[in-house]
């Protein structure tokens, strides 16, 4: 009888086949997406400009770190290094411009709520996981090493 | 006599496996959106989702004679008549999907475009509309229910909704074609139709007469084609779908999936008479290229494109305007149209690149099959395990006509451009856009003056 109700309930298990490991992943996404809306509202919220863009930097510092770190870790595929590689140039490039490195035009001071803006929306349209092509495994570890830099 | 005896703890086998039977069930039954469960559309002025109507109320299954529930219904779906268009809207939601406003405020892209296709469905008299919304319905808090959801209108009232599996290897909406097929009130026979005197595809000059399908002929409603999600990869073998890693999905397979809804590619009639692609590099030329033969307009965005995604309400009040006959140059003022709302909306709500084109579908693709070699660039192979060559570059992307050879695009190419140049970045400085984006194999140089 025992035998026989394990196998009615491993059959029940097994025939409603449980989602994949996507809820890790979702999140951890969304816990990300958080992090950089509330890196935009602190911006916004703090009235001197200097604090601003210390703000702004020691977040695009972390997260290029956090990429860098990413990328350079054996286990990801050449297609997740790929998609990680143009995500670590956007913020290589949000570097350059808010320290107005040659070929940027610098952030004035007045703009850099609206800059803050620019960096979570082309986040948000290239998210990581989302926009851009990365495996579920590959997503989990990421945004781990991103998240804890963040903070 | 031998006499069984149970024990306590077995005897209680029954009764606990019933109360799992039983919560099983209300899982199932609570599985399907209910009416009302959408938000409203932002900066809409009426809510999102309709009460059913009252002679007709949603059922999960008609062709099942129960309302889920063991209730015998009528079918609610038998009023066909004037019904001119069909919009079809696929919104992918099953990735991450979530943003934020200038407010801090949390949006959900997939909901809130599930929002406004119920908005068109419920203001558009004359029209039939199908909204599928692939997001999976969890089970019981862990396991899987549905893959999505069909929800479908018939002159502006909820007739049905459906939950629905697409437990493929390869999306190529063959799980939502199979519905749409199954309850359209004008499927698809599937042949081209014939050539009319005046060389114009019966589908564009529709009158009430031909409402009745005909055979030999794809008469019918005009159709439209919505999709709404993340960008649609060039090549198979990506993880698209969060809960489905391993199904692929491709342009190409896209484009069968259009071929799934509306019919063959005929030499001089279109499946749908627009397309609107609301995703990021939804304007490629492969991708162009890819839908050009299903349809006489295409609306998408060659570079990225906002979660807060192309506004399609327009559809309801043009669909209400009802213009008898339906030609080709009504498919474009009403690409213009949704365009140019799209194009204010986005202002409103995004300091990045806004990029929006309307292509002539028969002339953009004679104008990129004149320029293959400007466009069709493979990236180089790069080895296993190895550093992707080149410094990152901030675009993947970049506009054609920085290819050689390519040209300038624009009208020249039967491309409507609607552009405005991000805040930052190095294009802020950019006046003028092809109207298409190709995939950038040579990475700019940060630091450098372009």
């Amino acid at each position: 009888m025992n035998r026989f109700l394990q196998v009615v309930a491993l059959g029940i298990f097994a025939a409603t086949a449980p989602l994949k490991a996507s809820p890790g992943s979702a999140m951890l996404e969304e816990r990300y997406k958080a992090a950089l809306n509330d890196m935009v509202q602190e911006v916004r919220n703090t009235p001197d400009p200097a604090a601003k863009r210390q703000i702004l930097e020691h977040f695009i510092t972390h997260m290029s770190q956090g990429l860098e770190k990413a990328e350079a870790m054996q286990s990801i595929s050449e297609q997740d290094r790929a998609s990680l590689h143009s995500v670590l140039g956007k913020f290589y490039a949000y570097d350059s411009e808010l320290k107005g490195m040659p070929g940027f035009a610098p952030v004035a001071d007045a703009n850099l709520d609206g800059f803050a803006g620019y960096i979570q929306q082309g986040m948000e349209q290239a998210p990581v996981g989302g926009g851009i092509y990365l495996s579920g495994g590959a997503i989990i570890i990421i945004l781990l090493i991103l998240l804890l830099l963040i903070r | 006599m031998m006499r069984l005896r149970i024990r306590p703890s077995i005897r209680a086998v029954p009764w606990a496996l019933g109360a799992f039977c039983l919560v099983l069930l209300c899982a199932c039954s609570s599985s399907a959106p209910q009416p009302g469960g959408y938000p409203r559309y932002p900066g809409s002025d009426t809510a999102a989702d309709p009460a059913p109507p009252p002679a007709a109320p949603p059922v999960r299954d008609p062709d099942s004679g129960t309302d889920g529930m063991g209730i015998r219904v009528p079918s609610p779906a038998g009023d066909t008549q004037g019904i001119r268009f069909q919009i079809i809207y696929v919104v992918h939601g099953d990735a991450g999907y979530t943003y934020y406003d200038r407010n801090g405020d949390r949006h959900l892209a997939d909901t809130e475009a599930v929002a406004q296709a119920v908005e068109v469905a419920r203001g558009a008299p004359g029209a039939e509309v199908f909204i599928f919304h692939q997001k999976p319905t969890p089970f019981l808090w862990f396991f899987r229910g549905s893959d999505g959801v069909m929800r479908h209108y018939r002159k502006g009232k909820l007739v049905r909704t459906v939950p629905y599996d697409r437990s493929t290897r390869e999306d190529d909406l063959g799980a939502e074609a199979a519905l749409y097929l199954k309850y359209s009130a004008y499927p698809v026979p599937g042949i081209c139709p014939p050539r009319t005197d005046s060389g114009l595809a019966m589908i564009d000059t529709f009158d009430t007469s031909l409402a009745a399908a005909a055979p030999g002929g794809r008469r019918g409603p005009v159709r439209f084609f919505i999709y709404f999600g993340h960008e649609i990869p060039v090549t198979g073998g990506i993880p698209y779908s969060r809960s489905r890693p391993d199904m692929a999905f491709s342009v190409a397979s896209f484009a069968r999936g259009l071929e799934r809804f509306g019919g063959p590619a005929c030499p001089h009639a279109k499946p749908f008479s627009l397309i609107v692609l609301s995703a990021c590099h939804g304007g490629t030329p492969a991708a162009t290229r890819a839908i050009a033969p299903y349809a006489s307009y295409l609306l998408a965005s060659p570079g990225e494109l906002h979660l807060s995604y192309l506004d399609t309400r327009a559809f309801a009040r043009l669909a209400r305007e009802n213009p008898i006959p339906f030609e080709t140059a009504h498919a474009e003022a009403w690409g213009r149209t949704i365009a140019l709302e799209s194009f204010a909306r986005l202002r409103e709500n995004t300091v990045t690149a806004i990029t929006l084109s309307l292509y002539d579908t028969d002339k953009a693709a004679a104008y990129l099959e004149a320029r293959k070699e400007a466009w069709r660039i493979e990236p180089p192979a790069g080895k296993r395990g190895a550093k992707p060559a080149g410094p990152p570059a901030p675009d993947v992307y970049h506009d054609c006509s920085e290819n050689p050879s390519f040209g300038s695009g624009g009208a020249e190419a039967g491309v409507t451009v609607y552009y405005h140049a991000p805040l930052f970045g190095a294009d802020q400085a950019k006046v003028f856009h092809s109207g298409w984006e190709c995939p950038a194999v040579t990475p700019r140089r940060l630091g450098s003056a372009e």
